[in-house]
C-alpha cells in the first residue's frame, strides 16, 4: 500500500507544478499587452503612456516571462499569491474567505445526491429491467441531459418566483441553501445512479454471489453484506472526485444564485481583468481538485484490501 | 509452423469479430434510433434555417417585445422583440457547428496522442500522461472559462477554448485499448513474424479504437453543446445579438418572473438536442457490447 | 445396501438463450447414496457443472427445471424458495468451480466461513471467529491466515478455503464441482486427499464433478459419465475404469497419459440442436446404421452397471475401427427404462 501511497504522492506534485505553469500564463492568454490591459481596467480610457509604464514597473511586468514565472513561484511557496489588481486586496484572503461557501454548497449538493442516487441505481439495479428500472434510467437520462443552469433558473421560477417558498439568491441561512443544492444535487444524483446500477450489476453478476447464496443466506444479506460492499467502491470514488469538482467547477450555479463562492469569485474577476486574482483563483482550485482526488484514491486504498495488502503468496 | 499460422487466423479473427458493429442491435434499440432521429430533425433545422424560420432572427420590433407564445410567434419575443423561435431555430447552426468542431477536432488528436502515447510507451507515455493529468486537475469548465474569457467573447475562442479541455479523454480511451491490444495480438504475431508486425498492429488496433471513440464522441457533442452554452450564458462565449441558446437564456433571466418564456424555450431546445445525441451514444455503446460504467464526468 | 441421499429422477434442466433453447442436462437419472463418493465424469461443456449447481437451484433465471431432486424424502424442486434455503449450505454443500472468483475479494477468507456460522447457528461474533480458526485448521491452513483476504492466498490454498466453507455446517451432501483443476500435480494430489479424507470422517456423501478419470478412480466407488448433457454409463468405479462400456468412455481412457494418450476425435456436440440417434455417434468408433436414428436409453447389461449404447459386448471387445456393420442387429433390449433402486 505504501508504494501506492507513494506513487500517487510524486505524481500530484508533478501534476500541481504543471498547474502553476498553466494558471500563470492565463495573463498572457487575453490579447494585447497585460499592462496595457490592466491599466485599462484601473484607470479607464483617458489612459497616458506614463500611467501604463508605471504600472508596467510597478508590477514587475517589466521582466522577460520566466523570471516573471519564477518570481510569481516564489511567492507561491511562500503562500503568497499577490495582491488583487482592482481591489489590491490579499489574493488568498479573498480566497478563504469564500471557501466555506463554496465547501458547504457542495457537500450539500453531495448529500442530495447520494440520498437520491443510490436507491436509485440499487433498485434499479435488483429490478433490472421492469418498469421501475425504465423509469428511473430515463429520469436519470434527463438529467444527465438538462443542463444545470437551466434546471437553476426552472427551479427558481416555480419555487421563488411562483411560490414563494425558497429565496431565489443570496447566501445566509439554511432556506438559501435549498435550491442551489436542489440544482447541483439532482444532476449529480443523475450520474451516480447510472454508476450504481451498472456497478451493482455488474457484481451481481459474479460468481462470489452465486456462492454466497449456496451458503444458504437470503437475498437481503446477500445484498447488503456482500454485494454492496463491493458495488458501492466505485461509487464511493466517483462521489469523492465529484466533491473536488464542486469546489471549484460550480461556476454557473453560483453566478445563476450569487452565491458568495470561489466560482463565482474566478468569474468575477475574468470580467474584471483581473490577472492576479485569476491565476490564484485557479491554482487555488485545481490544487484543491487534485487534492481532493489525492484524498480520494487513498479512501480507495483503504477500503479495497486487494490494494490495502500486497499479494505475497 | 502451421500450428503458429493457425494461431494468428485465430488472433486475427478474434480482432475482426470484435470490429463488426452490431447494426442488428442498434436497431432494435429504440432510444437509440430515436436519439439518431432527433439529430436528423436537428440537422435539418441547422441546414434549413432560413425555410423553415418565420422571421429574421436578428430583426429587431420594439414594438413587439416580451409577447408570449401566439400563432404569428410560436416561442413568443424576446426583450428587442426578436422572434424567439426563430432564434432557437438559428441557433441549432451555431451549437451544433460548436459541437462537431470542437469533437471533431478533440477526437482526432486525443486519438492521435493516445496512440502515439499507447504504442511508444516508455518515457513518452509517461510526460503525455502527466500533461493529460494537468489538465484533467482543472475542474473542466475552469480552464474553459479562463480561456474563453480571456480570449474574449466570439465563435472562435468558444471553439478553441472547449478544444483545448477536452481532448484528455480521448487519449485516456484510446491510449487504454492501444495497451490492452498490445497485449493480445502482439504476443502472438511477435512470435510467429518479424516486427513488421507493427503493420499487423496498426490494421487491428486503430479499428478497434475507432468503435469505443465514436461512443465517446457522440456523448461528447452532448456536452460541448452544454458547455458551449454554459460558457455564453455567463457571458464569456458567444454574445448577442447572435443567436446562442446559452446567451438567450441569460437574456432572459432579468425576465424570468414576467415572462418565462425567454429562458424557457432555449433550454428546451438545449435539452432536447443533448436527448438526442445522449440516446444515440447510448444505443452505440449498447450495440457495442462496452460496459455501461465508462461514464463521463458530468460538467 | 446403503440407502440413496440424493435421488435426480429425469431431471432435465434447459437454458432459454437468443440461440434457442440450450438442453443441458436431459433426463438425468442418478443417485447418491449415504456415505458414497460419485465421481460425475465429463468433457467441458456436458453439462456437469450445471447439474451441481441445479441439486441447489442456484441457476441463472432463464434456466428451466422439471423432474425430481429427492434429499432424503424431500423433492428440492417442489420446494419455494424460502424452504429451499434451509438446504444449501447446511444440508448440502457446494464447492463451485474457480474459487479465486467464489470468495468476496473484500471480506477475509476467516469472516467469510465465521458469518455462515454467525448465520446459521446464531453464533457470536468471536465464537464464530474462533470456529473458523478451528475449520482452517481442519483443512490445513494456519488459523493466523484467517483475517487474510482471498486474493492473498495460492489457488491450492484457496480450494482449502472452499473446502472449509462447504463442510462448515457439516452437510449430509458434498458437491465438488472441479476441485483440482488448475492445480499442479503435487498440490492436486493434497486437495484430492483432504477432501476425501474429511468427507470419509464425517460420513459425508460427496458428488465429485471433475473431468479428471485418474482422480475419481483413484477417489470414487462409483462413477457416473456425462456426455452432451446425458449420463451415458454408470457403474462401480473399478468396473467402469477397468472394463468401460461406453466408447466414450474407452476413448476418455485412452486419452489418458498412460493408456493411450489418444485425443478424443472430434468437437463436443451443440447442447442447443444436439446429434440425432445416439448423441456420441458421430465421433464413435463402433458405429453403426442404428446410432444415428435411434436414441438409446440408459440400461443395465449387469447388476448396478448401466450404459446408454447399443454395442453388445462382443462387438466392443473386438475393438474394431467404424465400419458400418451391415448385418449387425442393434441391440435393443426393452423399450422402457429399469429402475435400479433396490
Amino acid at each position: 500500500m505504501w508504494e501506492y501511497i507513494a506513487k500517487r504522492l510524486a505524481m500530484v506534485s508533478v501534476v500541481i507544478a504543471g498547474v502553476t505553469l498553466v494558471a500563470f500564463s492565463a495573463m498572457y492568454l487575453a490579447p494585447g499587452d497585460p499592462a496595457e490591459v490592466i491599466a485599462l481596467a484601473r484607470y479607464g480610457e483617458d489612459l497616458s503612456a506614463s500611467q501604463v509604464e508605471t504600472l508596467r514597473e510597478a508590477e514587475g511586468l517589466d521582466a522577460p516571462v520566466h523570471v516573471q514565472y519564477l518570481i510569481w513561484l516564489g511567492h507561491l511557496l511562500r503562500l503568497d499569491l499577490g495582491k488583487s489588481l482592482v481591489t489590491s486586496e490579499d489574493v488568498l484572503t479573498e480566497i478563504l474567505q469564500k471557501l466555506p461557501a463554496t465547501a458547504e454548497l457542495a457537500v450539500a449538493s453531495l448529500l442530495i445526491s447520494l440520498m437520491i442516487a443510490l436507491p436509485a441505481g440499487v433498485l434499479s439495479a435488483l429490478r433490472k429491467n421492469t418498469l421501475l428500472d425504465s423509469g428511473c434510467m430515463f429520469v436519470s437520462l434527463l438529467g444527465v441531459s438538462i443542463p444545470n443552469f437551466w434546471l437553476g433558473l426552472l427551479l427558481i421560477w416555480f419555487f421563488a418566483l411562483t411560490l414563494h417558498m425558497f429565496p431565489s439568491f443570496g447566501y445566509g441561512s439554511l432556506k438559501h441553501f435549498v435550491l442551489p443544492a436542489l440544482t447541483l444535487g439532482t444532476s449529480l444524483a443523475a450520474v451516480t445512479a447510472r454508476l450504481t446500477r451498472a456497478s451493482l450489476l455488474e457484481v451481481m453478476g459474479q460468481e462470489y454471489i452465486v456462492a454466497a447464496r449456496a451458503r444458504g443466506f437470503d437475498e437481503r444479506t446477500v445484498l447488503f453484506r456482500h454485494a454492496l460492499k463491493n458495488a458501492l467502491l466505485p461509487v464511493v470514488t466517483f462521489a469523492g472526485m465529484q466533491f473536488g469538482y464542486l469546489l471549484g467547477g460550480a461556476v454557473v450555479v453560483e453566478t445563476i444564485f450569487s452565491w458568495p463562492g470561489i466560482g463565482k469569485l474566478l468569474v468575477d474577476s475574468i470580467f474584471a481583468m483581473d490577472f492576479s486574482m485569476v491565476q490564484g483563483c485557479v491554482f487555488f482550485i485545481a490544487v484543491l481538485f487534485s487534492l481532493s482526488s489525492l484524498v480520494v484514491d487513498l479512501l480507495y486504498a483503504v477500503l479495497d484490501p486487494r490494494i490495502r495488502y500486497d499479494r505475497h503468496d | 509452423m502451421t500450428d503458429m499460422i493457425e494461431k494468428i487466423e485465430i488472433a486475427k479473427k478474434a480482432c475482426l469479430a470484435e470490429k463488426r458493429l452490431n447494426l442488428g442491435k442498434f436497431g432494435k434499440n429504440r432510444l437509440a434510433v430515436s436519439g439518431l432521429l432527433l439529430i436528423a430533425v436537428l440537422c435539418v433545422f441547422a441546414l434549413f434555417a432560413p425555410e423553415i424560420a418565420p422571421h429574421d432572427p436578428f430583426s429587431q420590433r420594439l414594438d413587439s417585445r416580451l409577447l408570449s407564445p401566439s400563432s404569428e410567434y410560436p416561442f413568443g419575443t424576446d426583450e428587442l422583440g426578436r422572434c424567439i423561435f426563430s432564434r432557437v431555430i438559428y441557433g441549432t447552426r451555431i451549437s451544433l457547428g460548436i459541437g462537431i468542431l470542437v469533437v471533431a477536432a478533440t477526437s482526432v488528436t486525443g486519438t492521435a496522442i493516445g496512440l502515439l502515447s499507447g504504442y511508444r510507451g516508455g518515457l513518452l507515455d509517461e510526460a503525455i500522461m502527466r500533461g493529460v493529468d494537468i489538465v484533467m486537475a482543472f475542474p473542466n469548465i475552469i480552464l474553459a472559462l479562463v480561456i474563453a474569457g480571456l480570449l474574449g467573447p466570439g465563435f472562435s475562442s468558444v471553439v478553441l477554448a472547449l478544444a483545448l479541455t477536452h481532448w484528455p479523454a480521448y487519449a485516456r480511451l484510446v491510449r487504454g485499448q492501444v495497451l490492452s491490444l498490445r497485449k493480445r495480438a502482439f504476443v502472438e504475431a511477435a512470435r510467429a513474424l518479424r516486427p513488421s508486425s507493427f503493420y499487423i498492429m496498426r490494421k487491428h488496433i486503430l479499428p478497434n479504437c475507432i468503435e469505443p471513440v465514436i461512443v465517446l464522441g457522440t456523448l461528447e457533442i452532448a456536452h460541448v453543446i452544454i458547455f458551449a452554452s454554459a460558457l455564453s450564458f455567463l457571458g464569456l462565449g458567444i454574445q448577442p445579438p447572435v443567436p446562442e441558446w446559452g446567451s438567450m437564456l441569460k437574456a432572459g433571466v432579468p425576465y424570468l418572473r414576467t415572462a418565462p418564456h425567454l429562458t424557457f424555450f432555449p433550454g428546451l431546445m438545449i435539452i432536447f438536442t443533448v436527448f438526442a445525441f445522449n440516446f444515440a451514444g447510448d444505443g452505440l455503446r449498447e450495440s457495442l457490447g462496452q460496459p455501461a460504467n465508462q461514464e463521463v464526468l458530468a460538467g | 445396501m446403503s440407502s440413496s441421499l440424493l435421488s435426480i429422477e429425469d431431471l432435465n434442466v434447459s437454458f432459454k438463450t437468443s440461440r434457442g433453447s440450450v438442453k443441458a442436462n436431459e433426463g438425468i437419472s442418478l443417485d447418491v447414496r449415504e456415505g458414497e463418493i460419485l465421481g460425475l465424469i465429463g468433457e467441458t461443456g456436458c453439462g456437469k457443472t450445471t447439474l451441481g449447481k441445479a441439486i441447489l437451484r442456484l441457476l441463472s433465471g432463464n434456466a428451466k427445471l422439471d423432474g425430481k431432486i429427492v434429499y432424503r424424502g424431500t423433492d428440492l424442486l417442489s420446494l419455494p424458495e424460502k424452504e429451499m434455503r434451509r438446504f444449501r449450505g447446511k444440508e448440502i454443500g457446494i464447492m463451485l468451480q474457480n474459487p479465486s472468483a467464489c470468495l468476496n475479494p473484500v471480506l477475509s477468507a476467516g469472516r467469510q466461513i465465521a458469518e455462515i456460522y454467525r448465520y446459521h447457528e446464531g453464533m457470536g461474533k468471536k465464537e464464530a471467529e474462533k470456529k473458523a480458526g478451528e475449520m482452517l485448521e481442519l483443512v490445513g491452513i494456519s488459523s493466523f491466515r484467517k483475517d487474510e483476504y482471498p486474493h492473498q492466498f495460492s489457488g491450492g490454498m484457496l480450494q482449502r478455503v472452499m473446502v472449509a466453507i462447504g463442510l462448515a455446517l457439516r452437510p449430509g451432501l458434498l458437491i465438488a464441482d472441479e476441485p483440482t483443476k488448475g492445480l499442479d500435480q503435487d498440490t492436486k494430489v493434497q486437495i484430492a486427499e483432504l477432501i476425501a479424507g474429511l468427507v470419509r470422517k464425517e460420513n459425508t456423501s460427496l458428488l465429485l464433478i471433475t473431468h479428471d478419470l485418474e482422480l475419481a478412480g483413484r477417489l470414487a466407488d462409483r462413477i457416473a459419465v456425462m456426455y452432451a448433457g446425458e449420463i451415458v454409463e454408470i457403474g462401480k468405479a473399478g468396473a467402469v475404469i477397468s472394463n468401460p462400456k461406453h466408447p466414450y468412455t474407452l476413448d476418455l481412457l485412452h486419452s489418458l497419459p498412460g493408456k493411450g494418450f489418444r485425443t478424443v476425435l472430434g468437437q463436443p456436440p451443440s447442447l442447443v440442436s444436439p446429434p440425432s440417434g445416439c448423441r456420441y455417434h458421430p465421433r464413435c468408433s463402433f458405429r453403426f446404421d442404428a446410432c444415428s436414428r435411434v436414441h438409446p436409453t440408459l440400461l443395465g447389461p449387469e447388476w448396478e452397471r448401466f450404459t446408454r449404447c447399443f454395442l453388445s459386448e462382443k462387438e466392443r471387445r473386438k475393438e474394431t475401427l467404424a465400419q458400418p456393420l451391415l448385418n449387425a442387429q442393434p441391440v435393443i433390449r426393452c423399450e422402457k427404462e429399469e429402475i435400479w433402486h433396490c
